[in-house]
């Protein structure tokens, strides 16, 4: 830039109408960044939904459970089946762990927990009997490590006592 | 200046006369009372009455439900210092999937419950800290 292009320059860059460093939304930038994020993730379940539904020519019974509030596209079907895993894991570790590895704190509290959720599952409305026998199995399994670890300390006093 | 004033014939006229004192005290005329302020809602309960009868409140399942769990977290703080050799690996890492699609969950659902979605956070916290310590 020679002497007058720089005036040149800074004439139009001062005159000129032009959008300079001003927000668009009335939102911070860290809300607007969560907003974006959100956009990204959370809308692809509605896209894979809708190529599902597009892609088949379902009966209306599958399209009835397909679309429920509470059906295979929304979080409200995925949580419990993930509770569902707590049992199974549970299950597992009764074959395939050592008695010592099983923590009878956590035990007693899946226990209480699954017993007062199953419960509660049939007092909520709407009732939500796969959530309520979900919680009852998995206090079922944490009982059944309860008595287990019962079972070996009444075999250790067994052993100690004369 | 004053025969520019309107007279209205006296039959058009009102025939209470007790306007004045109507200020200061309520006074039923043609089947609506009058003169009186509009009665304010009760707005002097604090926030622990308001919480105690909110939705998410002690009389409710979904209040008790998340206490119940907060137990997890409890026992997951007093058990971290046990050894790695006693401690299930695989609970713990199901636990903290369990815990993150709760998070999710407890955001979604109606009414939204921030008790369940802060004892799932901290669960994952207490449980995935526990691991990070074991590997």
């Amino acid at each position: 830039l020679d002497h007058y292009g720089l005036h040149m320059y800074m004439f139009y860059f001062f005159f000129s109408s032009r959008r300079r460093h001003t927000r668009c939304s009335g939102v911070s930038w860290a809300r607007r960044c969560v907003q974006e994020t959100d956009k990204m993730v959370f809308e692809i379940v509605p896209k894979i939904q809708n190529f599902v539904m597009r892609s088949y020519n379902w009966s209306d019974g599958s399209k009835r459970l397909l679309l429920h509030p509470a059906g295979p596209f929304t979080v409200f079907f995925w949580c419990p089946m993930i509770k569902w895993g707590i049992s199974f894991v549970n299950v597992r570790d009764i074959y395939y762990t050592p008695l010592e590895a099983v923590s009878s704190k956590l035990q007693f509290v899946l226990f209480i927990s699954g017993l007062v959720w199953a419960r509660y599952a049939m007092v909520i409305t709407p009732k939500n009997y796969l959530l309520g026998a979900s919680n009852f199995l998995m206090g079922v399994i944490a009982g059944v490590q309860l008595y287990r670890k019962w079972r070996a300390g009444q075999l250790i006093l067994s052993l100690i006592h004369i | 200046f004053f025969f520019l004033m309107i007279r209205r014939p006296p039959r058009s006229t009102q025939s209470r006369s007790s306007a004045a004192s109507d200020v200061y005290k309520r006074q039923e005329y043609m089947g609506i009372i009058i003169n009186t302020k509009p009665k304010m809602a009760d707005t002097s309960v604090n926030w622990i009455m308001k919480f105690i009868n909110s939705p998410v409140g002690p009389k409710t399942t979904h209040f008790w439900g998340p206490i119940c769990n907060w137990f997890l977290v409890v026992q997951g703080f007093l058990e971290r210092d046990r050894a790695p050799a006693r401690i299930s690996r695989n609970m713990q890492t199901v636990l903290v999937i369990y815990s993150s699609s709760f998070m999710r969950f407890a955001y979604q659902v109606k009414p939204r419950n921030w008790l369940l979605f802060s004892m799932h956070l901290m669960n994952v916290v207490v449980q995935g800290l526990s691991l990070i310590h074991i590997s």
